[in-house]
């Protein structure tokens, strides 16, 4: 779960040409380090990857508006996918815990944004 | 703008058709042999992460050796023990150690640092000494996927010893590990805390595998069968090496 939320931030804070070629390796190491079928977990990065880029042409995807309710979406279904319960328990308390690493990550891409632009100004 | 989206979808058909492709090719194991030479690296990983780091090469050296001769005297201690368990002497075990647990809502799996390579093929029961602790579902070349009998999707089918048949279910609580049902046993059948429960040889693993203790017995007169809330014997967590039932 909190590797779907690292790789939604890494999708929203990228091009589209390396947040799909991301998703694709990420996917990849997935299916690797737990021994699934190769190519599963990329298809379903990139799906997610190419629904973000499609959001972002409009809309401001690094908000938590959108981050949240969407990673909540992104969950819900993969969970209906590998015959999970729609609302469990346990995966929703998960799901809250992760909130905290997302607004974290964001943090740190605002940090660094806001540091890159400074150095820019400077030059 | 409109250029930009025939690119973002260009590229993502692109991807998409190569993840098809690697989808297509591992189910058909075409490629096998890449896959077999990067797990073989991840393993090996994985298994380097136990080991303790020395100050100095020479430290590091005689603590991998150390680390090395606990880990050959705990396998000789394991294979010794499991030879001694009442087993029958046409199986062979297939060591290997545990990577890592996985629990999700509606699964619980162990990662197993055993493949294809090493002859382990699904449905496989998974055992230490003579207790049952999950089958394969799946294999790599090097790493296989046990499902847990603590998983909701993992049915057993299991005997007391004083006759008493049933399924044994898993529980979908994520933090009861240990737990599990026994399910569709007769009303007519007795069913007491602390009975023992082995599997019954019903459903391709082996009879007489022990799985669990009854603990709380659920007894409603509407419902045609009764059930019960066992203990299983051993928490998967606690585990470092397990042995794969290879019949010959």
């Amino acid at each position: 779960m909190l590797l779907i939320g690292i790789v939604l931030i890494f999708v929203v804070t990228t091009t589209p040409v390396t947040s799909l070629a991301g998703a694709f390796l990420a996917g990849l190491m997935v299916d690797l380090w737990r021994g699934n079928v190769l190519g599963g977990s990329s298809i379903i990065y990139l799906v997610i990857a190419y629904a973000v880029h499609l959001y972002k042409r409009k809309f401001d995807a690094t908000s938590l508006w959108f981050l949240t309710p969407f990673l909540l979406m992104v969950i819900t279904l993969l969970s209906l996918v590998s015959g999970g319960r729609l609302v469990s328990l346990p995966a929703l308390f998960e799901y809250i815990m992760l909130q905290k690493w997302i607004v974290l990550l964001l943090g740190g891409f605002w940090l660094w944004k806001r540091i890159s632009g400074e150095k820019r100004l400077s030059v | 703008m409109q250029r930009q989206r025939i690119q973002l979808t260009q590229l993502f058909l692109l991807w998409s058709a190569i993840s098809l492709v690697l989808l297509l090719g591992d189910t058909y194991h075409i490629v096998d042999g890449v896959r077999s030479f990067v797990e073989e690296k991840i393993v090996a990983l994985r298994m380097i992460a136990e080991k303790p780091e020395g100050e100095g090469l020479l430290a590091a050296k005689v603590l991998s050796l150390e680390q090395e001769r606990n880990n050959l005297q705990e396998e000789n201690q394991q294979l010794r023990k499991q030879l001694q368990a009442p087993l029958p002497a046409s199986f062979a075990f297939i060591p290997a150690r545990v990577i890592a647990i996985e629990e999700k809502s509606n699964d619980k799996v162990m990662r197993i640092a055993a493949g294809s390579k090493q002859g382990v093929a699904t449905g496989m029961p998974v055992v230490r000494e003579n207790i049952l602790i999950g089958s394969v579902i799946a294999v790599t070349p090097y790493i296989g996927t046990v499902r847990l009998l603590g998983s909701p999707q993992s049915k057993v089918a299991v005997s007391t010893k004083i006759g008493a048949q049933g399924l044994v279910v898993g529980s979908d609580n994520v933090n009861a590990s240990s737990t599990a049902m026994i399910d569709r046993v007769l009303h007519t059948t007795l069913l007491t805390p602390g009975d023992l429960i082995v599997t019954s040889g019903e459903d391709q693993l082996p009879a007489d595998l022990l799985v669990g203790k009854v603990e709380h017995v659920i007894k409603e007169a509407r419902e045609p069968f009764q059930k019960a809330e066992i203990s299983l014997l051993v928490k998967p967590e606690e585990l470092s090496r397990i042995f794969i039932i290879k019949e010959e």
